[in-house]
């Protein structure tokens, strides 16, 4: 099943990305589309994940892509919204290395909505 | 030494003219006068001395003796003779005669003179300790690159030794396989190995060199390469040590022999075949109490031509076969007993899980010597246990290949793992492996093939859940079944590596174990395993991270 990304909408920073169903291969253009419709003045994006099933090994493979696209814009990527397997899942791949993890939504729109975009 | 006086005319032939005194001199340096030797003395070589020798009781006090008066029975002196040495003085230092000073005839060939031979003695007496210096600075260079050239060979020889021995045992379903080994010093003349052959049959090997460290190590690896080349060209136990018996009658050195005990099992009947050459006896626990398994014959390496009996027997579930080395029996306590076979029956027909048998028995043991004796010999020992009940199949079911549900295999197979049990993050991580195996069961395997479906088997084993997701083996191996590249998210950043490959990563690190092999009808099976924790126990975390090294 693939992946239904759409951009919740909200003035400034940060951009969100709410994901649902599965993500697996077939979510890779999706997200990347999703994530350049998005805000790009902001200098975070925040995937909210909490409607996401299961995340396969290609759907890891189309967050990485995702983190490099990020990278390349010089934007930072956070999640939340992860069951506690998948945050196993992004501590093994060292996913939480490099997008910021959050426990909440609330928690994640107050720390990465105070930082303006410069 | 000095040329005395001339005068024009005086030894040279026809000089009727004169010629400068310079020139003279020369002239009269290099004509020998009279009495002089007629050829040129060479330096006497260096000679070794007897502890013995009569000459060095006149040479300990120091001072200059003429060789002449040194005894005749001397063979030093006889050689300073030859050597046309004259005269000899001891080098003396805090009373020790460490050298020699041996003068030979002086060129003008006069005797040596008081002053020359006070002016020989002080050159001694200040040579004399300079010399003993040198020779201790020597002899410490060479004690330090003595110990450096054995340092380095005993790290090369463990090297090589822990290279050859099982750097994992193979996990067989329905069976618990485990080995514990340590070495008296760091490389140990023991040896075991667990070999699998392509026909499904396990080959078990221990073996026990003469001798320990590095000669030992050097030919135990020989015989452990031996016996791994001969296994697969030869069927039976027996077989296979004549035939490495034949080749190290041939290569090992004359005193050292080998006894090594080989041993087939076949799983899925749990029959034993059984060949030894002078090891110590496997012993077999089953419902009926302890037993050896006695096969005999001679030791590897002794006599060309050997033979050796084969013994039969059969494991039953619940049974456990121990092998092991003459360390565990031979090893004494303090007051000199031995820990003996008895001993080590007791330990085996414990009740014990696997692990805890071996831990047990060098518990038992270290309990026994005294933890801090210092080990005598290599210790090992090699357990084979035959689970108390086969697998149960709990489910069975097909997904297609394409288009592949992995989605509803893995929830199929977690619905399954709450009813037998399995808490749910130990589920979650299941689904996730299950979903990985059978998506690459479905791609690679059965090369997306909508006519050819994924198999997966759902099964409780003696200590948990497995799972065994079947293809048929259609593409050759997934990508990624190479385990030399573990995903490393930042080398994948950087565009290092691509940025897939995480599926048998995942699998691997979701589970307690990870088995595959291919049956003899065609048949890839990939089993997951995953332990269901002892009671009271809380269950283990997740594996070690990627990238990690």
């Amino acid at each position: 099943m693939p992946a239904t990304c759409d951009v919740r909408p909200r003035p400034g920073p940060p951009a969100e990305l709410e994901i649902g169903g599965d993500l697996d291969g077939d979510a890779a253009s999706e997200l990347l589309d999703a994530y350049g419709a998005a805000d790009p003045g902001a200098p975070t994006v925040l995937l909210d994940l909490h409607r996401v099933g299961h995340i396969t090994s290609a759907g890891l493979a189309a967050l990485v892509g995702l983190l490099r696209r990020a990278r390349t814009d010089g934007r930072t990527l956070a999640a939340t919204g992860l069951s506690p397997h998948y945050l196993e899942v992004f501590a093994l791949t060292h996913l939480d290395r490099y997008i910021d993890v959050f426990d909440d939504l609330d928690t994640a729109r107050k720390e990465l909505g105070e930082v303006r975009a410069p | 030494m000095g040329a005395g006086t001339a005068g024009p005319g005086t030894g040279g032939p026809g000089d009727g003219g004169r010629r400068p005194l310079r020139r003279r001199v020369l002239d009269l340096a290099r004509r020998p006068r009279a009495g002089a030797p007629t050829t040129a003395p060479r330096p006497p070589a260096d000679a070794a001395v007897d502890a013995d020798d009569p000459a060095l009781a006149l040479l300990v006090g120091g001072g200059v003796v003429a060789v002449a008066d040194l005894p005749e029975d001397s063979p030093v002196a006889a050689r300073w003779r030859a050597d046309g040495v004259r005269v000899v003085v001891g080098l003396v230092t805090s009373g020790e005669l460490v050298g020699v000073l041996a003068l030979g005839p002086r060129r003008s060939g006069e005797d040596y003179s008081a002053r020359d031979r006070a002016l020989a003695g002080e050159l001694a007496g200040r040579a004399a300790p300079a010399v003993r210096v040198g020779a201790l600075l020597a002899q410490q260079e060479h004690d330090v690159r003595e110990r450096e050239r054995m340092q380095r060979e005993l790290e090369v020889a463990q090297l090589i030794q822990q290279r050859f021995l099982p750097q994992t045992l193979p996990k067989v379903p329905g069976w618990t396989i485990t080995a514990c080994y340590q070495p008296a010093r760091m490389v140990g003349g023991d040896f075991y190995d667990v070999i699998e052959r392509p026909d499904g049959l396990l080959v078990l090997v221990v073996g026990d060199v003469t001798d320990k460290g590095v000669p030992a190590a050097l030919v135990m690896s020989s015989t452990q390469a031996l016996v791994r080349a001969a296994v697969p060209r030869l069927g039976s136990p027996s077989a296979v040590l004549a035939a490495v018996n034949e080749q190290l009658c041939e290569d090992i050195p004359a005193h050292m022999f080998v006894t090594c005990l080989v041993l087939t099992l076949d799983p899925t009947t749990g029959a034993v075949v059984l060949a030894n050459a002078g090891h110590p006896l496997p012993q077999i626990r089953s419902a009926e109490g302890t037993a050896a398994l006695r096969a005999t014959g001679m030791p590897l390496g002794l006599m060309p031509g050997s033979d050796y009996d084969e013994v039969a027997a059969e494991l039953a579930l619940g049974d456990v076969l121990v092998l092991h080395s003459d360390g565990l029996i031979e090893a004494r306590d303090p007051t000199g007993e031995m820990f003996g076979l008895p001993r080590l029956v007791e330990e085996v027909a414990g009740d014990a899980e696997d692990e805890d048998l071996l831990r047990g028995s060098l518990r038992a043991l270290g309990r026994f010597v005294g933890y801090t004796a210092e080990q005598e010999d290599d210790i090992t020992m090699v357990s084979v246990r035959r689970h108390r009940r086969p697998d149960e199949v709990l489910d069975e079911f097909t997904v297609c290949s394409s288009p592949c549900d992995e989605r509803g295999a893995r929830e199929r197979v977690v619905e399954v793992a709450a009813d037998a049990g399995l808490e749910p993050r130990a589920r979650d991580r299941l689904g996730t492996a299950v979903a990985e195996a059978v998506m690459n069961a479905a791609e690679h395997g059965n090369a997306s093939d909508p006519n050819t479906p994924v198999g997966v088997r759902v099964l409780a084993t003696a200590t948990g859940l497995a799972v065994e997701v079947v293809d048929r083996a259609r593409g050759g191996p997934a990508p990624g079944a190479d385990e030399a590249e573990v995903p490393d998210l930042a080398a994948k950043l950087e565009g290092l590596q691509s940025p897939r490959g995480w599926g048998l990563f995942l699998m691997r690190s979701m589970v307690d174990g990870l088995t595959e092999y291919t049956t003899a009808d065609g048949h890839h099976v990939v089993r997951l395993v995953s332990e269901l924790p002892a009671a009271g126990e809380v269950p283990s975390g997740g594996r070690d991270d990627a990238g990690d090294v």
